[in-house]
């Protein structure tokens, strides 16, 4: 079992919805995005276009965060998905620098909310808790979701149906035949950690 | 700020266990709160919301509102909003707004208590003093008022309502009007988006004509979103999506490169205000350089007015006997009623002596209206190059595969895969504006594309009233094509008299309130009530709306927040957050059954939007908009009774079986709504998470298409739209006979120019911003995005959604400006620049970028002004608003739509 993510660029809009599901699903503090999409465009006037990079964990085959990870704080499951355990984490952030993608978050603060002048919602006093301050946190595909046969929330939430889930070992899966279908690339494949987001576009 | 770790490692089931004991202990101190205004019933809240469930709702971050959602409810708090995967329309999906519906409901800066200003002067800038009341004072103080205008003038009670409250408008605001006997019912939205004449006129397509997206091959978007707008997750985005992946081309004519057209076949940049140029030369091209017989003859001779013979006076020449248009007979050589002769043998050239006057078939005078339209003299104009222009139109009329047909149920319909969709972009000029529409209806027209498979379908459900003919043979004029009836003086505030076709009109009414002579008003306005929308914020001229609500003597509102319109009140009543809405909600799909996407999921669906709030736990003193409309209606003295608001309103909501004699609860108003709509076994309480969306599709196969129901020669398009031209007659003799020279607020030397839309073919002119001195070089214009195509939502205050786009989206809190019209002016990316029109000044970061027409400066959406009561975030990014103006003495409110002037002549420089 490997779980992977496709996403079709060519689908993508770039209104980040998943990155708002993501932020909601996990309910994370001000600042802490495990998943967001880059706008940006290419060309020139008038062949330019405007185009989105939606980016999250990409749950590396050879994840340099585990491996400098100096007390076993993230662990690459047997199904793929690369966790972290909160409670182990020291907040050293050494699998920050070592992620070629820069997609692992710091939790500064479980206390700072939204609105700084008046305290914290009831919304952020049930899910503030949940994250421990001092210490790194990142997408883990929606682990509990998808141990009950679901999706990840930014998979079921994307408007243009652009981001596909599922067991890269399983060859009738979606995602193998989109990959097998397509001309699939990952991002930076020069670092040498075998990511499992794959991109179509 | 201490870090702190909770004491044991949380878990999100540990979380459960604790915040159960949290919310015990919440609970308990909003019960103890103390103040009479916030007392809830005494219930143990922790019992009540106790628990982890998943519960139905229904989204309404934007006007469409039909995105079904899961809420995830966790001891009372929702912690999660999700798409409901069974629901047809969004199958699971959810835009980047209805993703952050929790920041809208727990939001610190919503109004809590109803309140009362305690100030007497009011501003902008003033402190309201505001405070909380009990809701009986509320009431009684709101609902004395409406009963002693009520005695007095109904006429003086104004409504201004937005797409916030749309639901309970068309079930609880209108029948309360309705009863109150005002006719003053004036949407807060609108006068920026007015884009609905030409099809209603045309083909019943309110709010918009839309592709039939599972089939069409070829679109034409021109000055539309489509997609990334407003439902973005119903169906939009992907249908958008999968359309382009199944070979389906889109061109997209627009000032900016958008995310849409990026992926679009083609991106057809354009000068701000010349899309009229665009398509009177496509039509151009159709008709002098194609042979007639490359276009579509049949649907031309049976399915239009076309052939209708028109007399010199722009009317049709008709028979003596029974009033019929007639048609010139090419092979009996005379002139014979529309209906009494083969349409095929109907003439569409040449001119004819009928009836002692010189009869030209109404296809002569468009085409001869359009000879000067070549697609050079649009290049001179639009800068779009003509080449461009007559490839597209080649490739229009060749994609639209005329004389194909596809049979659907057994039944034969033409098949034509090509549309075009003139919307918000290019409407909002005035004259010209309108008329871009009204063209590329006759473009369709011309291949036989409305209303027909592969076409544009319009988006209201298929039925057979909707192209029902006239007398005349032609579609009558519906929806907002009907003209209102004339006046004067006027009992409407905001001169709908004379802008009889226009969608709505809150700027006038601002005006007339506070200049009541000039708008020939016989009355003073007494009581505003504000809903769903703030006026002040989705309109232009803020300091107009500010003497309006700052004249009347009492204004209340229902509001979510201190918004502008909030602070200018006397009393503010608290809304629920649509989260908290109890028992249902209707959707536009429910209301009038129209979709922004026409695909199988969506055509002709009905849906009942539950929402059972029963265990989340209500943040504040707040109550549900049709309670409150109870109680007003109560107040007044109407409440029950046989033509009372409850027997109005049940009939409005469809629920004609409820029992008017008492108050209902809401769950007994749903019951029976959802009792009429799906059967009487139906319960409100069977409509669980389990159970799944609630909804049916009310026609199926053929009769999803017009066509079906008026096929053949049944019923004719306007293609000679004489309808504005008789209106536009009519117009100039009601004013005449009222001792009137000029429009109220109109120059008298201005009024050919506010007369010259109501016609019957195209005619260029040229509009204030296209003929601004020259200082003015650039134009702005503006656009909805994903996340904020409306006020509505309380988008601009939405914490998740300001942050998520100011991180990662750097074109949403920005001036768009063109990399070289940048480089000469030595702007460089992130500059704060200043964007000035004759009206007034936005100021932002400039991006420059290669999306956009070099002419053009894009700012998008409506960020930049807030209340002094209102979160901050509300003020980030430009506000387009301030560069554009109401005055008519600037000619800047378009005479049909009523749309205000939205591509001002600009200049631009660094602050």
């Amino acid at each position: 079992m490997k779980y992977a993510m496709v996403i079709d660029l060519r689908r993508c809009i770039g209104c980040n919805a998943c990155t708002i599901a993501c932020k909601q699903k996990n309910g994370t503090p001000v600042g802490i995005f495990y998943s967001h999409v880059n706008v940006y465009e290419t060309g020139k006037y008038p062949a330019a276009r405007m185009k989105a990079l939606p980016v999250l964990c990409n749950h590396c085959d050879k994840p340099p965060c585990e491996t400098v990870c100096p007390v076993g704080a993230t662990v690459k499951q047997s199904n793929g998905i690369v966790t972290v355990n909160a409670d182990k984490c020291i907040g050293c952030r050494y699998c920050q620098e070592a992620c070629p993608y820069e997609i692992r978050q710091f939790v500064k603060s479980n206390t700072e909310g939204y609105f700084p002048d008046k305290g914290l919602t009831q919304y952020e006093k049930a899910m503030y808790p949940t994250h421990q301050a001092g210490t790194v946190e990142k997408c883990n595909f929606c682990q509990d979701r998808v141990a009950q046969g679901g999706k990840p929330s930014c998979v079921q939430t994307c408007p243009a149906q652009a981001r596909f889930f599922g067991d890269l070992d399983d060859p009738k899966s979606e995602v193998s035949k989109l990959i097998a279908a397509n001309d699939a690339h990952t991002l930076r494949p020069e670092a040498g950690t075998h990511p499992n987001v794959y991109y179509i576009g | 700020m201490p870090n702190e770790k909770p004491k044991s490692g949380l878990t999100r089931r540990g979380f459960l266990e604790l915040s159960a004991g949290t919310a015990a202990l919440g609970a308990a101190s909003y019960l103890l709160a103390g103040r009479i205004s916030t007392l809830v019933p005494m219930v143990s809240a922790a019992d009540v919301y106790k628990g982890d469930g998943w519960y139905p709702g229904l989204c309404k971050m934007c006007m469409q509102g039909d995105c079904v959602t899961r809420n995830h409810v966790v001891n009372g708090i929702v912690v999660q909003v999700e798409g409901d995967p069974r629901a047809p329309n969004n199958a699971g999906r959810l835009c980047p707004r209805g993703n952050a519906a929790i920041m809208q409901m727990y939001n610190p800066w919503r109004v809590k208590a109803p309140l009362k200003r305690t100030n007497p002067k009011k501003g902008l800038n003033e402190d309201p003093k505001f405070v909380e009341i009990s809701w009986d004072e509320a009431l009684q103080t709101v609902g004395t008022r409406l009963a002693k205008v009520h005695q007095d003038d109904p006429r003086k009670f104004v409504m201004v309502s937005g797409f916030g409250q749309f639901a309970s408008y068309f079930s609880a605001m209108l029948p309360f009007m309705q009863i109150y006997g005002s006719p003053n019912d004036v949407p807060s939205r609108g006068q920026a988006c007015a884009y609905h004449f030409f099809g209603s006129l045309v083909h019943m397509a309110i709010p918009d004509s839309v592709a039939d997206m599972d089939r069409t091959e070829y679109v034409i978007n021109i000055g539309r979103s489509q997609g990334p707008n407003i439902a973005v997750a119903s169906s939009g985005s992907k249908v958008y999506v999968d359309a382009i992946e199944r070979g389906c081309k889109i061109i997209t004519v627009d000032p900016r490169c958008s995310p849409e057209a990026s992926k679009a076949h083609e991106w057809v940049p354009i000068k701000p205000g010349t899309d009229f140029t665009f398509v009177t030369s496509m039509l151009y091209t159709m008709l002098y350089e194609m042979d007639i017989n490359q276009l579509d003859v049949w649907s031309i001779k049976n399915r239009s007015n076309a052939p209708y013979l028109i007399g010199p006076d722009g009317e049709y020449v008709v028979d003596k006997a029974s009033q019929k248009p007639l048609m010139w007979d090419e092979v009996e050589k005379r002139a014979k009623p529309f209906d009494a002769m083969p349409s095929m043998n109907a003439a569409l050239s040449g001119t004819y002596e009928v009836n002692g006057v010189t009869a030209v078939p109404a296809l002569q005078l468009i085409k001869d209206s359009v000879k000067t339209y070549t697609p050079e003299w649009a290049e001179s104009i639009s800068t779009v190059p003509a080449a461009t222009i007559r490839r597209i139109a080649n490739e229009f009329v060749s994609h639209a595969k005329i004389g194909s047909t596809i049979v659907i149920d057994g039944f034969t319909f033409p098949f034509r895969p090509v549309a075009v969709q003139v919307e918000r972009g290019a409407w909002q000029h005035p004259s010209i504006g309108p008329w871009t529409d009204g063209v590329g209806k006759i473009i369709q027209e011309l291949v036989g594309s409305l209303e027909v498979p592969g076409g544009a379908t319009g988006n209201f459900a298929p039925q057979s009233m909707i192209l029902s003919p006239g007398d005349d043979g032609v579609k009558a004029p519906s929806a907002e094509a009907v003209a209102k009836p004339w006046k004067f003086p006027p009992d409407l505030i905001d001169s709908h008299s004379f802008y009889p076709l226009s969608h709505t009109l809150p700027s006038l009414m601002a005006k007339a309130i506070v200049d009541p002579k000039t708008y020939h008003i016989p009355y003073e306005v007494e009581i505003l009530f504000s809903s769903g929308g703030n006026p002040i914020h989705a309109n232009f001229a803020r300091d107009t709306f500010e003497k309006m609500y700052a004249k009347v003597p009492f204004s209340f509102t229902m509001s979510l927040t201190l918004d502008e319109t909030a602070v200018m009140a006397d009393i503010v009543l608290p809304e629920d957050s649509f989260l908290e809405r109890q028992s249902f909600e209707f959707s536009l799909l429910q209301v009038v059954q129209p979709h922004k996407v026409s695909t199988a999921s969506t055509r002709s669906i009905a849906m009942f939007g539950r929402r059972d709030t029963s265990k989340i736990q209500k943040l504040h003193n707040t109550k549900n908009s049709v309670d409150i409309m109870m109680d007003l209606a109560d107040k007044c003295g109407f409440l029950t009774g046989d033509m009372g608001f409850l027997k109005i309103m049940s009939l409005m909501m469809g629920a004609p079986q409820l029992d008017c004699s008492r108050r209902p609860t809401l769950d007994e108003l749903g019951e029976a709504i959802l009792k009429t709509g799906y059967g009487d076994e139906k319960t409100l309480a069977g409509c669980t998470d389990a159970a799944g969306p609630v909804y049916k599709y009310k026609t199926n196969g053929k009769e999803n298409f017009n066509y079906y129901y008026w096929p053949d020669n049944k019923t004719r398009f306007s293609m000679y739209h004489i309808h504005p031209l008789r209106v536009g007659r009519k117009l100039r003799a009601d004013i005449k006979e009222a001792g009137l020279t000029a429009v109220p607020g109109w120059k008298e030397e201005d009024m050919e120019f506010f007369f010259h839309g109501f016609r019957a073919t195209p005619n260029w002119i040229l509009t204030e911003e296209l003929s601004a001195p020259k200082e003015y070089d650039l134009w702005a214009f503006n656009w909805k995005t994903p996340g904020f195509p409306f006020y509505c939502g309380d988008t601009y205050g939405n914490v998740w959604l300001n942050e998520t786009m100011k991180k990662f989206d750097p074109y949403e809190f920005a001036i768009w400006i063109n990399t070289e019209t940048a480089k000469k002016r030595g702007i460089k990316d992130g500059d704060t620049i200043i964007v000035e029109s004759r009206y007034g000044k936005a100021q932002g970061a400039a991006k420059v970028t290669e999306l956009v027409h070099p002419l053009a400066i894009g700012v998008p959406a409506s960020h930049g002004a807030r209340s002094t009561m209102a979160n901050p975030i509300v003020s980030d990014g430009p506000n387009f608003n301030a560069l554009c103006t109401i005055e008519e003495t600037h000619r800047a409110i378009d005479p049909i739509s009523g749309g205000i002037e939205e591509g001002p002549a600009v200049k631009v420089y660094k602050a």
